[in-house]
């Protein structure tokens, strides 16, 4: 299974609130909360966060961010590679 | 009997002919009947009963030396089994819970004569119910120190050995009042967000104030006080709330609570000296940006 479809296959996983334009991600181990292992996302991250479900591909989240937030395909690529990096390694550390 | 705690008025029966006990923690919090519809009821019983229940196990709270309590789903409800925290393994209660944990069978299960006294509420099922209590409600428990500055009130959170007791001295000292340096239930109320007091091991009256600020506190070289917003405030005030959530609906409650509450208080982390110099940081501190 490739990094986003592992990602995608997690979501459930974690409970998440929208505050403002951010988001808080809690991590539901076993069904009980981890309140020591918290993760906030930026309004781009939120962003790609909610784009996870409908997306098969890093090139096809790019193109999400690229129209919805008016900036260079470059700029986000490396936006949406390094929060994909941060994203596996708080979700996907213990696998 | 009525224990109101945080303005919740929890309805204790005795159901087979034994007295209820409490610890003196709760006898401050005693209230008077009231023509109230009570927010939990507690039917209490002075031996296990002989019916046994289909159960799958949902989740189990342990210590170092044992287990303290466990829960398991049953067709209508839930069973709590809580242990003797001084006798590892050795049943405490038996709480058959309803579904929305408003109604509460509690068997007592330590061999009783029929006229002894019974003590339902024996910790740690004290502080649990008033935990169920606030999922159901607009309301969270958190471990923190809370005062009142003429009116004001303030709470000082983070883990043991940051300062929360020594926030709450230093502010005694000052002439505030203390409401509590452990634990405390934050409810939403019409005016804004209220803190409350409950039962501990030693008697307190019931104490409140309306929330003003939240600080998240550390041992510091210095007193520095940074405001935090939005998903940052929300996370370092929830790491610190109790919660037994076995479930999602349980944690969205909490993540809903306080991410409603951060925008209605100010949330700041906090440094400091423990000495009285901080209690002049934090009003000046506080002033500043009321100006602002």
């Amino acid at each position: 299974m490739n990094e986003l479809k592992q990602l995608k296959a997690r979501k459930p996983e974690l409970a998440a609130k929208q505050v403002g334009n951010e988001l808080v991600l809690v991590p539901l181990q076993g069904s009980v909360a981890d309140l020591n292992e918290m993760f906030t996302l930026n309004e781009v991250g939120s962003f790609i966060w909610a784009c996870l479900d409908e997306s098969d591909s890093e090139e096809e989240i790019c193109t999400k961010v690229v129209e919805e937030f008016d900036i260079d395909a470059e700029t986000a690529q490396t936006d949406v590679t390094n929060f994909l990096s941060d994203l596996s390694k708080f979700l996907l550390k213990e696998q | 009997m009525i224990i109101r705690i945080a303005d919740f008025n929890i309805l204790i029966k005795q159901m087979d002919g034994h007295s209820i006990a409490v610890d003196e923690g709760y006898v401050p919090f005693l209230v008077h009947a009231e023509n109230k519809t009570p927010d939990m009821v507690v039917h209490a019983y002075g031996s296990l009963p002989e019916q046994t229940w289909a159960e799958t196990a949902i989740y189990s709270a342990s210590q170092t030396d044992g287990e303290l309590w466990n829960l398991s789903k049953i067709e209508d409800g839930y069973l709590l089994r809580v242990f003797d925290p001084e006798e590892p393994g050795t049943l405490q209660q038996l709480c058959v819970v309803s579904s929305n944990f408003r109604e509460w069978k509690v068997y007592m299960a330590s061999a009783n004569s029929e006229f002894s006294s019974i003590e339902p509420l024996k910790y740690p099922l004290g502080p649990l119910l008033m935990y169920y209590l606030t999922v159901n409600h607009d309301a969270i428990m958190i471990h923190a120190s809370a005062i009142s500055d003429n009116g004001v009130g303030r709470l000082f959170t983070g883990v043991s050995g940051k300062g929360k007791s020594t926030s709450a001295r230093l502010w005694f000292e000052a002439g505030a009042e203390v409401l509590n340096d452990d634990r405390l239930i934050i409810r939403k109320t019409t005016e804004g967000y209220r803190i409350y007091n409950t039962p501990m091991f030693y008697a307190d009256e019931p104490r409140s104030a309306m929330l003003r600020s939240a600080y998240i506190i550390r041992h510091h070289n210095e007193n520095v006080v940074d405001d935090i917003h939005g998903a940052e405030a929300v996370s370092q005030l929830l790491a610190n709330c109790i919660q037994h959530g076995y479930d999602r609906k349980m944690m969205e409650h909490h993540l809903h609570f306080v991410s409603e509450m951060v925008a209605h208080i100010s949330v700041s982390t906090l440094g400091f000296v423990p000495n009285k110099s901080v209690i002049e940081t934090i009003r000046t501190h506080e002033s500043r940006r009321a100006d602002a």
